[in-house]
């Protein structure tokens, strides 16, 4: 077993903090919650946050309250599934 | 860097991101089991005998609802100066914007209200509004949060049913207080501090 067999979308570093910090809470993330506690600016996020959107892993919400509007992440099934999958996989690395 | 080195990179990282996730819920954790002390030191060790009157009793609740504010607003400075980010963050602002609505109506309507079954009327209001209150952050919150809400609403409903047959008085409601705002507050802020870790 090795890396090359992990996903590679959550492998990418910047990734691996997204889908970490959706993986660690039930409940959803505001944009800028996400932006603030990974350090980085908002073309970076976003580009990120699309391609795990694109491959289903996460869902976006937009709300309209008071003030402006907040876009909220949360991870799908299929997200939880794919960062389970890799934390077993790094675990296996582990025991060789 | 081999496949060892570089796994145990990643998990330092996915460690790392869980931990801080879950400083709110280890902030919101101490605050509570704070807010339980206070309410148990206020009905144990002040002399109500000699404090029975309305205006006093309201006060002092005010006094211990101010005291739990400073000690978690301490404990969100201290968080933004150990992670080096902005004490007044997004989150933040989201969580006032929800929460401060009905915090706001219920100490108001305990600082104009003055009529001779006061105390009681105002443990009921409190226990609603601040269920309220916390219920507002359900969209963004940890959902423990929103479930201890839910529980002070029940509860502020159920003493709307007794309310009006006479028991009010400075030791109902000090039990009252005690059961919610003592009690509820032991109860969330030990399940935090137990589990919410753990899960994470």
């Amino acid at each position: 077993m090795d890396l090359s067999k992990l996903d590679k979308l959550i492998h990418e570093k910047a990734r691996l903090g997204i889908m970490s910090l959706l993986a660690s809470r039930a409940e959803r993330w505001a944009f800028q919650d996400l932006k603030n506690e990974l350090s980085m600016s908002d073309g970076n996020l976003i580009t990120h946050l699309r391609t795990l959107e694109k491959a289903e892993f996460v869902i976006p919400e937009k709300v309209q309250g008071v003030g402006r509007p907040h876009t909220f992440y949360e991870l799908s099934k299929e997200g939880r599934a794919a960062f389970e999958n890799y934390l077993t996989e790094l675990e296996n690395i582990l025991r060789r | 860097m081999d496949d060892r080195e570089r796994a145990e990179e990643n998990l330092a990282v996915i460690r790392s991101m869980m931990e801080r996730a879950t400083v709110y819920r280890m902030i919101s954790g101490p605050t509570a089991l704070f807010a339980a002390l206070v309410s148990v030191a206020l009905v144990f060790f002040i002399p109500w005998d000699l404090y029975d009157s309305r205006i006093e009793w309201k006060w002092m609740w005010y006094g211990a609802a101010g005291l739990v504010l400073v000690v978690n607003t301490l404990l969100v400075i201290r968080k933004a100066m150990v992670e080096k980010t902005a004490v007044f963050s997004p989150g933040l602002k989201m969580g006032l914007i929800a929460i401060l609505p009905a915090l706001i109506i219920g100490a108001v309507i305990g600082c104009f209200q003055f009529r001779a079954y006061d105390q009681v009327l105002l443990a009921w209001i409190w226990m609603l509004c601040y269920g309220t209150a916390l219920m507002a952050t359900g969209g963004f919150a940890p959902r423990s949060l929103w479930w201890l809400g839910l529980v002070f609403v029940i509860t502020g409903l159920y003493y709307f049913r007794i309310y009006p047959s006479g028991l009010a008085n400075t030791a109902k409601a000090n039990w009252m207080m005690l059961q919610a705002f003592g009690g509820y507050h032991l109860v969330y802020g030990g399940y935090v501090l137990l589990f919410e870790k753990d899960r994470s």
